[in-house]
């Protein structure tokens, strides 16, 4: 309790914009990174084995891969365009159409009642299936090309999606509605400008739940059935054993993935600024 | 209320039979490729007769266990770190923002690294699922830690309490039901971890036979039986999982209600 008091006088000068308090902040918050990586570099040198590169292998392998072309160029090399922005392709197209099917049927579900008694434990027993399992299936139908992977991504995305469309059409106020049809709104204007905004917030933390499925689905796409793709270089890096390759992309991934739920943090933020603070 | 639930099941069972006859008339009127989409009756007779092929039935029996090996090891993991990062402000603030870093990266990319310190086979399989599926916990366990009434804190530290018996005779305690959330949703990336390990590395259980069935074979009604019997696996685990949350912490959710 003593900390939190603490914490809270010490707020009020950060409030005021000092710079030590903010400088403090950005010390915490680098300081186990920067020693994690300190004793990577060094156990990494000590140990010597060729399994664990030290990080300072690692970082000059990423430059070479990826952003060594001569500034001419564009500085990103013709990997990144094959592996980078390939990969990127097929997770936003996979994410797109899976939200879009998602909501619209998470809509339909939702307000249609009686339909949905119908459909409800359909749902849910498909949404339990590991959508991993999918691939045998998917590369028989799709090949190995894009599409089986946007495809995969699309029918993971979907499901989370769809249940919690449901879920924030169901919550929305019944009050709020029946007065809108009182007023003669259209059914249109009330999805629109009643039930969306009223089940967003549930939406919107079934598009982020997604968001992590959709990357998971990529790289699992891309190591079973694909030719290129940020996935199939981790794979076929482990095979052939330049393992630097292997450790240079796993780290390109995750900071990938981190910066894709960071953009989707400020666009939450952004799309649900009234109703944090309504609550 | 027993009536309405009765009632819903039905209408479920309804929706259930209707697709399943759509997809056996669309099998057998030709529309589509026979080895694309089966007749369901085909893969429902394939089905019942699975638990009598002792091949399937072991390499189930290794997801199984792998996924709730896997889930009991995060759960250890995830309770202790959440604890302990949840009940010290300054660990957590020195620790977050490196944690919020790691979880978005896929547990599965994860794999080739896998293989190279444990080969194809069982600890494989444990790292992974440790790797995706201690996220949820943790990050609940953390934040549960922190939203602990103080007034319990305070109360057990004048009676004595040092950190550590508090850290696991308060906190944990009172977070455990918000826990339980993270272990539901970690259950379900265990599943996917393990067969997605299966899948791609041959390592023995449902993602392999999967593979072979799919890949080698082109059995397509047995591919469609053993996504039942995943379908199945997952939803059992959430169902069992949810039966167990009313069992431990049906006290909790009553006097919520009052």
């Amino acid at each position: 309790m003593t900390s939190e008091v603490a914490a809270g006088t010490r707020g009020q000068w950060s409030r005021a914009g000092s710079a030590s308090a903010r400088l403090g902040s950005l010390a915490t918050r680098w300081t186990l990174p920067v020693v994690v990586c300190l004793l990577w570099e060094f156990a990494a040198r000590a140990a010597d084995s060729p399994f664990v590169p030290p990080i300072s292998e690692i970082i000059v392998q990423i430059y070479e891969n990826w952003f060594s072309a001569p500034l001419a160029e564009g500085v990103v090399t013709e990997e990144f365009w094959r592996d980078v922005v390939g990969s990127m392709r097929r997770l936003v197209l996979g994410y797109l159409l899976g939200s879009l099917i998602g909501i619209a049927a998470g809509f339909a579900v939702g307000l249609l009642r009686s339909f949905a008694q119908y459909v409800d434990p359909l749902i849910h027993f498909l949404r339990s299936i590991p959508m991993s399992a999918l691939v045998p299936l998917f590369v028989l139908i799709f090949g190995i090309g894009d599409s089986m992977k946007v495809a995969l991504i699309a029918t993971a995305v979907t499901f989370p999606t769809l249940i919690n469309t449901v879920d924030g059409v169901r919550s929305v106020d019944p009050v709020q509605l029946s007065t809108a049809r009182i007023y003669n709104v259209t059914v249109w204007s009330r999805i629109f400008h009643v039930i969306l905004p009223a089940a967003s917030p549930s939406i919107i933390a079934g598009l982020r739940i997604s968001l992590a499925i959709a990357f998971v689905l990529l790289i699992i796409g891309e190591m079973s059935a694909s030719v290129d793709g940020l996935g199939y270089q981790v794979s076929q890096a482990q095979d052939t054993f330049q393992l630097n390759d292997m450790w240079a992309t796993l780290f390109l991934i995750g900071i990938i993935a981190y910066l894709f739920s960071v953009i989707f943090e400020r666009f939450e933020k952004r799309v649900l600024h009234w109703y944090k603070r309504n609550e | 209320m027993q009536g309405r639930s009765l009632a819903s099941l039905g209408k479920g069972l309804v929706g259930f039979a209707v697709v399943v006859g759509c997809l056996e008339l669309l099998a057998r009127a030709g529309l589509v490729n026979p080895q694309l989409l089966p007749p369901m009756s085909t893969v429902l007779s394939e089905l019942v007769w699975l638990p009598a092929d002792a091949d399937f039935m072991v390499q189930l029996s290794q997801t199984l266990q792998a996924t709730l090996l896997g889930l009991a090891l995060s759960f250890v993991v995830g309770t202790l770190a959440g604890v302990v990062l949840g009940s010290s402000g300054a660990i957590y603030r020195a620790s977050i923002a490196f944690l919020e870093f790691l979880r978005p990266m896929p547990g599965v990319a994860l794999i080739p690294v896998a293989i190279l310190f444990f080969g194809v086979g069982h600890e494989m399989k444990l790292l992974l699922v440790l790797a995706a599926a201690v996220w949820p916990i943790l990050f609940n366990t953390i934040y549960a830690v922190r939203g602990v009434d103080p007034t319990a804190v305070a109360t057990a530290r004048i009676f004595g309490y040092n950190h550590v018996q508090i850290m696991f005779r308060v906190m944990l305690p009172h977070a455990l039901p918000f826990v339980y959330a993270g272990v539901r949703i970690a259950a379900s990336i265990a599943l996917l971890v393990v067969v997605s390990a299966e899948l791609l590395t041959g390592a023995d259980g449902l993602g392999s036979w999967l593979m072979v069935v799919g890949g080698e074979q082109v059995r397509t009604d047995l591919l469609f039986a053993g996504l039942i019997v995943a379908g199945l696996v997952g939803w059992g685990m959430n169902w069992g999982l949810v039966r167990g949350e009313h069992r431990l912490f049906g006290w909790k959710l009553m006097i919520h209600d009052q």
